[in-house]
Order: C-alpha cells, then structure tokens, then sequence
C-alpha cells in the first residue's frame, strides 16, 4: 500500500490511498476522479473545487458539500451525487486521506450505502496497519 | 506543482486548466461565501431558518445558497450579509503569477500609486460618497481607465443617507419581527 498525493495545500495535504503492493497503481480515489471527469466533467469540476478548497482552506462545515458519516469516515459530495470517502488518519497530522469514491443512485440527499462506508473503514484499518508512505 | 515530498499532485495539471474557468472559478467563491456564512453564523448562533426569516426567504433558499452553485448573484450574497450584519466585500486581487501584472492594463503610477487595497477600498468609498481626495496620491477611480464609472452614486448627500439610516432596521430581530409582521 502506498499514499498518492492529490493536493498539497496550506491547510491539509489530501492524499489518496493506493491499495497496490506492488509498482502498479490500485487507486481507487484517483481512478474514480478519472471515472467522473470522463463521465461527468461538472461533477469532477465540483470534486476538484471541494478537494482545493479544503486542502488550502481547511475542514469544509458546509454539510452539503462534506460531511461526517460514521465512526469518522466523511465525505466530499458533489452536485450529480458522486461522493468521495476520506478520513483523518491520527498519526499524520495535517494529512486527509481519499479511501475511494462512489455515485449514488437515487436521491442526492440519500444516505451511502452502508457497504460503502464499510469499504471506507476497511480501507483505513488497512491504511493503520500498514501506516504506508507517500509515494 | 508538487506536493511536498516532491511528489506529482493529482490534481495540478486539472487546477492549472481550471483557473482560467469562469464556473470553476466562480463554485469556489460560492464554496467561500458558504463557508463563511456558516462561520458567522455559528458565532451568532443563527439557524438556518432563523436566517431565512431575517433575509425575508424560504430556507430553501439559503439551503440553495449552500449548495454553492456558481450562479449565486450579487444580491443574493448581499442580502445574506444584511441578515448576519455584516460587510460584504468584493476584491479583484491581481494574481502572483498572472501575465497580467500590476503596469499591465491598470494605469498605475508608480511614484505615488497607493497599494491596490487602498485603491479598491476608495473605489469603493467613491462609489457611494464620491470622489475623495488624498495628498500625494491620484484618484483611485483614475487608476482604472477604461472601467466605466457608476452612471450616479448610489447615495451622494448626508441628507439622504441619513434619511435611508433612519428608515433602516436597527438589528436582525427587528428586521424578523417586520418580516414577520408584514
């Protein structure tokens, strides 16, 4: 496991998990970014803007756009219901960490799915165990 | 644009292509605006709702105003401040690293030019009380040719400010309690 970088700012730098042991990359932050600016270049745009603003501006309080979940796993939302799952790991201060990021179907105000959130958990307890690098 | 280990970011090559997006650009204000509204609002403990009614609104439309979309208006990011008692601002700041520097398209003088703060501010204070005068320095509203100046100030005599400051509502539960009255 390793940690890629995706935005290095004043406040926080937000980085995103890379479930690959070896040289190839396994981001499943990164590769759902790619997925939403194919699909969805607003939506991105959104995402962008959100991850930007809080890596240079700090925790976003404006629960529309980032949110706690549970058992402090939260999200970045955007307008066309994609969603991005980070945490604050306890042992890097100043550091937020992208598990991995989902669309939701249904209701933009609908809850995730609890295996989302589930998926999110088990990617940080894998990030604690194996406290990778930034690479 | 790299991190801080030296690292490749993600997202810089998109940031860089973004900049010159006027959407783009644009969600950010409104993601700041949001943000600093729910800042004032925590110190004042005002809700939502409490807001909606000082603005005179349906909380669906402060809630609509959270939602940071890049078409939040002038008006509406003015009538917010009037409900929370405070100052909007609005700043065009040149850019660190814009080929559009401070001798390009601005008219500066360099001897005695006041720093663009202090030229923003007196346009700003110019646009209501007309120009002001300062020893040593021209005229902020001389600084930016090419800007076509207000056609009238919005307020130009002491009479009718004072007359628009003794009709005005003193605080946010007065203007509710109106609101709610009316």
């Amino acid at each position: 496991m390793k940690l890629r970088c995706i935005r290095a700012g004043v406040k926080f730098t937000v980085c995103a998990i890379d479930a690959a042991d070896g040289p190839d990359m396994d981001c499943p932050a990164i590769r759902f970014l790619q997925e939403v600016d194919a699909h969805r270049p607003d939506s991105f745009k959104t995402l962008s803007n959100l991850l930007n603003f809080h890596a240079n501006e700090g925790q976003i309080h404006n629960t529309q756009k980032s949110r706690h979940l549970k058992d402090g796993i939260y999200e970045f939302k955007s307008n066309k219901n994609d969603r991005l799952f980070y945490f604050y790991p306890k042992d890097r201060a100043g550091f937020t960490i992208l598990t991995h990021g989902y669309h939701h179907q249904g209701s933009h105000k609908g809850e995730p799915l609890d295996a989302q959130v589930d998926r999110a958990i088990g990617l940080r307890r894998r990030y604690q165990e194996e406290r990778p690098d930034v690479c | 644009m790299s991190a801080k280990n030296g690292a490749a970011e993600f997202l810089a090559g998109y940031l860089k292509e973004y900049e010159k997006d006027a959407d783009f650009v644009a969600e950010g204000m409104a993601l700041s605006v949001a943000e600093q509204a729910l800042k004032i609002m925590r110190e004042k403990g005002v809700t939502h709702v409490a807001l909606a009614a000082s603005m005179g609104v349906a909380p669906s439309f402060v809630s609509r105003v959270f939602n940071a979309r890049p078409n939040l208006t002038l008006r509406s990011i003015a009538r917010m401040a009037i409900a929370l008692g405070v100052q909007p601002v609005c700043v065009l700041a040149p850019r660190e690293d814009s080929a559009f520097s401070s001798t390009q398209g601005l008219e500066v003088e360099t001897e005695h030019s006041p720093s663009l703060h202090d030229s923003f501010r007196e346009l700003k204070l110019s646009r209501y009380f007309g120009p002001i005068e300062k020893a040593g320095t021209p005229y902020a509203s001389s600084i930016f040719k090419g800007l076509n100046p207000p056609e009238e100030p919005l307020s130009t005599t002491s009479e009718s400010r004072g007359k628009a400051d003794a009709e005005a509502p003193q605080t946010m539960k007065e203007l509710s309690k109106e609101r709610l009255a009316a």
